[in-house]
């Protein structure tokens, strides 16, 4: 994917849809893309996570512990509370078909919020609706 | 923000003013008719008197009834009284030939008036922002004088049709069904808009009529309306006093009024069309009020001066006279009552209705009821003519002109304070903290986040430079981190050092902390901070986070530093320019004078509303190009830019808290809320930067879109990829543009 398409995808992600192109295009370029076939693990519960994924195409399973799960498509985002606070993985995610993400390490993020507040408040206002939506988060993979 | 035409709720309330035109029209024909037959125009005193007690004894009631139901709930019952009232006159004369009849319907036809404006005036202030109000406004009022101007050249056939004038009232008790049906029919289109009921936003009792009255704002406005109506009766004595010293003959005098009604609306009529709207929008709310004051005033003090030379009996007298009335009403319609309309919005939403039944119920007829005392008072008591009147009047116009100019200082105050009683949720402020542009207050916020920053908060004691040294190149960001302080105060005279510093401003985890040694511990900030900005090969980034953080700088040179770099090149570094600007202003005060910082203001809006119109420009000629949706919203995120960047240098030149207060209004999705925002600020700010920074807030600049024909998306690709005039000045546009251009081949 060039630089462009991958701004596109970020675009469509909520956390990032406040930033302006040039600056996703600065996270775009950090970004690493990866692929996983049916069944693959992209993120198991129990290790160390500082980064998040971004669903490119495809379709991605996450289960928690108690086996409650969650499939999720192209512009969902998994992990993403390990870039705020890097713990321990909580939910185990698998490819349920071919699938391609886009990574983001911690320091990538960490750039992006100091310089453009913006984005922090969109993380925020769609980390607030997420846990006023029923007192938990779904089952997006994070590891709380 | 998007402020798109409102076609919807224009037509339906243009549609009931029409339908008011016509059933006041249908009203005053027949009573006019009737009434001056029986009792002459020596009766008309009285019919004056008669509506302000009417009006005194109706509008506790309805500012009471509009605090308790909705606008829609109330129309409907009152609607239906009136048209049960008008049916019963008009069966009461045909019936019985009771003549008196027409003196309650002289009073019904004034009462008319005020409630369907405050009911239609009403209906705008909840289906419309206040924007659209200045914009639309005319041309809801167009609707009412066309249809008077309607009722004025069907009167006449529909007499010779029905045979007798009270007939004609059968027509207007029709026109108040047909506007009780309209009115149903906009509440059942807009129930959401028109159903709400205002209340306060702490759920407070409602304030009683005579408090809200006695407000220095509201009582202002009602002083203007007294003035304003008190004006026009007296105007419209002048024109009819003179008319039948110059008309011997019922039946001239009959020609007379006719031709003059249908002069006069045709004139209203293209007032309102063609210059209303723009003249507001031009030249704002200001001349909006005292334009019609100003110059019915002049029209009447021509008349008295040629009076006094030639004779009241002049027909330059009378031309004068009537000349004032034609002012009067035009830019009553015109400019007036939109401008009243609007300044209604300045008013807390759960109080405005009251307000505005209160100054339109009392106000009016009181002042109707006044003119027509004095009018006695003068005829009776000191046997004066028209000279004394025309005198009166002027005098009535000076006051009435200023208390607009007092009217329109209060509206811009109210809608400031408006903007600052807004109060902010808890989320609200965390997330205003997370946008500021301070690195403390964004650390904090991050810390909220959850960010690991426990060792950032330790500040090392100074320690030797050689310590300092070693630290700084620690691989752990909490190491450099911890020696930060210390190395900034050795920079000054270190290069080594200072650059090991400015290293730090470079990766997220030690920024804040880097660039916080460096305001507070380097003694020559001012200078760092102009070399970084002059430098055009050093890193943006860095750069960013330099500017940001000058705000809490105490060298004094730094000011100036940032008022010569406003124009930055790169126009993300000239908002933090200006950010830190604001801040710094607000901290020591403005300086040099208010005047300069508006030069400053202009200069930076003039240049940021060019990139705007190419900005337009090329998103219309991209619209619809395969594989340039990415470059339209990045040339849309540069509007946004551009727009973050107006606010920005507004708050050197407007108090901070309104243009903070506005940017949340404006960024937010509550269109009526954002509208209020750019008004407030409209009125706010100086007028040489007025036109631009409306334009760069809300997103049109006025210029026409070039259409995207082949040849204008060819140049704009090769411009946006190229960029060989340096005018884009972003990487990313030309890097999107190649895409496009590749993705069309």
């Amino acid at each position: 994917m060039v630089t462009v398409e991958r701004v596109a995808v970020l675009r469509r992600v909520e956390f990032f849809n406040r930033a302006p192109g040039h600056v996703l295009a600065s996270v775009a370029a950090e970004a690493e893309e990866m692929s996983f076939g049916p069944g693959e693990v992209i993120i198991s519960a129990g290790d160390p996570g500082d980064s998040l994924f971004i669903v490119v195409r495809g379709v991605i399973q996450v289960t928690v512990d108690e086996g409650f799960t969650n499939e999720l498509g192209p512009g969902t985002v998994v992990g993403e509370l390990a870039v705020l606070v890097p713990e321990l993985r909580s939910a185990t995610v698998h490819s349920v078909d071919d699938s391609l993400l886009l990574r983001l390490r911690k320091p990538v993020v960490d750039e992006l919020l100091l310089d453009h507040p913006d984005v922090a408040m969109g993380i925020i206002a769609t980390l607030v609706r997420r846990f006023q939506g029923g007192g938990r988060a779904p089952a997006t993979a994070d590891h709380r | 923000m998007n402020l798109r035409r409102p076609t919807g709720p224009v037509a339906y309330l243009a549609a009931q003013g029409v339908t008011l035109g016509l059933l006041g029209g249908f009203i005053i024909i027949p009573a006019s008719g009737i009434f001056l037959e029986r009792y002459g125009s020596s009766g008309l005193p009285w019919v004056y008197i008669a509506v302000a007690l009417v009006g005194a004894a109706i509008t506790p009631g309805m500012a009471s009834a509009l605090r308790r139901w909705s606008l829609a709930t109330v129309c409907v019952p009152v609607l239906s009284i009136i048209t049960a009232l008008i049916t019963a006159i008009w069966v009461g004369i045909d019936a019985t030939d009771a003549v008196w009849m027409s003196f309650p319907l002289q009073v019904l036809f004034q009462v008319v008036l005020q409630l369907g404006f405050t009911f239609i005036g009403g209906q705008a202030g909840m289906l419309l922002t206040v924007r659209q109000m200045k914009e639309q406004f005319p041309r809801i009022v167009t609707g009412f004088a066309v249809g008077f101007m309607a009722s004025g050249l069907l009167g006449p056939v529909l007499l010779s049709v029905l045979g007798r004038t009270e007939r004609l009232l059968a027509v207007a008790s029709l026109c108040s069904g047909a506007l009780l049906a309209l009115v149903s029919l906009t509440r059942r289109r807009f129930p959401a808009q028109l159903s709400v009921m205002q209340r306060s936003a702490d759920d407070a009792p409602a304030v009683p009529l005579r408090t809200l009255l006695l407000r220095p704002f509201v009582f202002l406005l009602l002083s203007y309306q007294v003035l304003s109506m008190f004006g026009t009766q007296l105007i419209d004595f002048l024109v009819y006093d003179r008319a039948a010293a110059r008309y011997a003959t019922s039946a001239e005098l009959a020609r007379f009024t006719s031709v003059f009604t249908v002069a006069l609306n045709a004139a209203d009529i293209v007032f309102l069309a063609l210059v209303a709207a723009w003249m507001l929008r031009r030249y704002g709310m200001r001349l909006g009020l005292v334009a019609n004051p100003l110059v019915a005033t002049m029209f009447v003090l021509g008349g008295l001066l040629s009076g006094t030379a030639s004779g009241m009996g002049a027909l330059s007298v009378f031309m004068a006279f009537a000349g004032a009335r034609v002012a009067d009403i035009v830019l009553t319609d015109g400019s007036t009552r939109t401008a009243i309309n609007t300044a209604y919005q300045a008013l807390p939403a759960h109080e405005r209705l009251a307000v505005q039944a209160g100054v339109e119920g009392l106000g009016i007829p009181g002042a109707i009821g006044v003119a027509g005392i004095a009018l006695l008072v003068l005829e009776h008591g000191f046997e004066a003519d028209a000279r004394a009147v025309a005198g009166l009047t002027v005098v009535a116009g000076v006051l009435w002109a200023l208390s607009g100019l007092a009217v329109y200082r209060g509206y811009q105050r109210n809608l400031r304070a408006n903007l600052s009683r807004r109060v902010l949720r808890p989320a609200d402020i965390d997330l205003e903290a997370v946008v500021d542009s301070d690195p403390s207050v964004q650390t904090a916020a991050h810390r909220l986040l959850g960010d690991a920053g426990r060792s950032r908060s330790k500040i090392v004691d100074p320690m030797p430079d050689g310590g300092v040294r070693d630290l700084l190149r620690a691989d752990d960001p909490d190491v450099r981190t911890s020696a930060y302080h210390s190395a900034a105060a050795l920079a000054a005279h270190d290069p080594e050092m200072l650059q090991l510093v400015l290293d730090g401003l470079g990766t997220a985890s030690t920024a804040s902390m880097a660039a916080s040694a460096l305001v507070t511990q380097h003694g020559g900030f001012g200078d760092l901070l102009d070399r970084a900005l002059t430098n055009t090969e050093g890193s943006t980034k860095q750069c960013l986070r330099l500017v940001r953080c000058a705000a809490r700088s105490s060298d004094p040179a730094v000011v100036g530093v940032l008022r010569r770099h406003v124009g930055h090149r790169s126009r993300d570094i000239g908002l933090e320019v200006l950010s830190s600007l604001v801040r710094l202003v607000a901290q020591h005060g403005p300086g040099p004078g208010p005047d300069q910082w508006s030069r400053l203001v202009g200069d930076v809006l003039r240049d940021d509303l060019v990139h705007a119109q190419r900005c337009d420009r090329a998103m219309a000629a991209l619209a619809r190009v395969a594989g340039a949706g990415e470059l339209v919203r990045s040339l849309q995120d540069e509007r946004n830019l551009l727009r973050r960047r107006t606010l920005a240098a507004l708050g050197l030149i407007v108090d901070p808290a309104t243009v903070v207060q506005a940017r949340a209004w404006l960024e937010g999705t509550d269109q009526r809320a954002a509208a209020l925002a750019l008004e407030a600020l409209e009125v706010s700010v100086p007028k040489q930067v007025r036109a631009a920074a409306v334009q760069l807030l809300q997103g049109s600049p006025g210029t026409a879109p070039m259409t995207g024909s082949a040849s204008s998306t060819a140049e704009t690709l090769a411009d946006l990829a190229g960029d060989p005039q340096g005018i884009w000045r972003r990487d990313w546009l030309g890097e999107c543009a190649q895409h496009a251009l590749l993705a069309g081949r």
